[in-house]
């Protein structure tokens, strides 16, 4: 990790920066005057015990069952996201989570293997669906391809699965990566 | 453009701001550790950290939709362990009004109580940490058991690089004499 040089809290006497020899000595990377300076020398020696507990400081890891705590109460309080309403009828009314439109729609993209959704926001409007998502996409692929194929799938989805029609969707890539 | 292998973490993040709770999870998995080591090293007390974790990403998953950007998601939880952390400290003793923060708490050179007692170099560590007072010790903390740089714990403990500079010098000051007996 590279130090600032304009560190001057407790320079040695010599100019060095404590910092950057604790650093260096932690990464047994101490430079030649380090190694021969008696001021870095000195502050090393000081260093031993400190550099040494550090080195041998046992792994501590999250206790068991921290993990299934925090999901058991993030379930119970869920997300207040909303829901796109489908349709109400004599017999009743329906309508759908907007999580669970994104998390079906980021599974329809999927299978491509060429992009992958992040964000996904749905909103019901009086000319249809319209989706907001952000999206990575896999090095090499022609994003404006990639994209045109996402949204034949979701607007394929939508209208198949939920019965509507899509106003638009709008895909902000925001990064390309190696693999999905 | 992201280079590792895995799916990047921001991505995860920008799921569980639209309320996915798989990708919350994974995340959580991924950050668990680090964050009840922050809670343990600053309030030096496994029950206490535990809880503070937990209620830390908790408050993460509450809060995540305001988080603008994902790429920030590591700093922003930590701020929060890190805040709870300090809070609980703070709660544990009278608080001096209007100080600054450092000052609500005793600056003391390493005393025996530091040096003593400790069966291994780890504990003698985990002694002299506890007599540092705690926003030292958590960008110490930050710095050389996480691995943060100046700049993010800056962000983390909400001062300026400079003041976390001067923070962990106090720090190792504290510590390596503490730790003198060691050598």
């Amino acid at each position: 990790m590279a130090v600032d040089p304009s560190d001057d809290h407790d320079r040695l006497p010599c100019g060095t920066s404590p910092d950057a020899l604790l650093e260096h000595l932690r990464a047994d990377a101490a430079t030649a005057h380090e190694r021969t300076c008696p001021h870095c020398r000195a502050a090393a020696e000081e260093f031993g015990p400190l550099l040494a507990a550090l080195a041998d400081r046992p792994l501590v890891t999250a206790p068991p069952g921290l993990l299934d705590d925090v999901m058991r109460a993030v379930r119970a309080e869920g997300r207040s996201v909303g829901a796109v309403p489908l349709g109400e009828g004599a017999s009743g009314r329906t309508e759908i989570r907007r999580s669970a439109v994104a998390a079906m729609l980021r599974a329809t993209v999927r299978p491509a293997g060429e992009l992958v959704l992040g964000r996904c926001h749905v909103e019901r409007t009086d000319d249809g669906i319209v989706v907001s998502a952000t999206a990575r996409v896999l090095v090499g692929v022609p994003i404006p391809e990639a994209t045109g194929r996402a949204r034949r799938d979701m607007t394929s989805f939508v209208h198949e699965r939920l019965g509507l029609r899509v106003a638009r969707i709008d895909i902000d890539v925001t990064d390309v990566i190696e693999s999905l | 453009m992201h280079t590792d292998t895995e799916p990047p973490e921001s991505l995860l993040v920008e799921r569980a701001q639209d309320g996915d709770e798989h990708a919350f999870e994974r995340l959580v998995r991924l950050h668990q550790d680090s964050v009840y080591r922050i809670a343990l090293r600053t309030l030096g007390d496994a029950a206490e950290a535990r809880d503070t974790a937990q209620e830390a990403l908790i408050t993460a998953w509450r809060r995540l939709p305001d988080l603008r950007d994902p790429q920030t998601f590591r700093a922003w939880l930590y701020r929060i362990v890190g805040r709870l952390a300090l809070n609980a400290v703070r709660a544990r003793r009278p608080e001096a009004p209007d100080a600054p923060e450092e000052d609500k708490y005793e600056e003391r050179s390493a005393g025996p109580a530091d040096r003593a007692l400790a069966t291994d170099l780890h504990q003698a560590l985990v002694k002299a940490l506890a007599g540092l007072p705690p926003p030292q010790r958590i960008c110490w903390v930050l710095k050389e058991m996480e691995g943060l740089g100046y700049e993010e714990i800056a962000e983390i403990v909400d001062t300026t690089p400079t003041a976390v500079r001067g923070r962990i010098h106090r720090a190792r000051t504290h510590l390596v004499e503490a730790l003198e007996s060691w050598r």
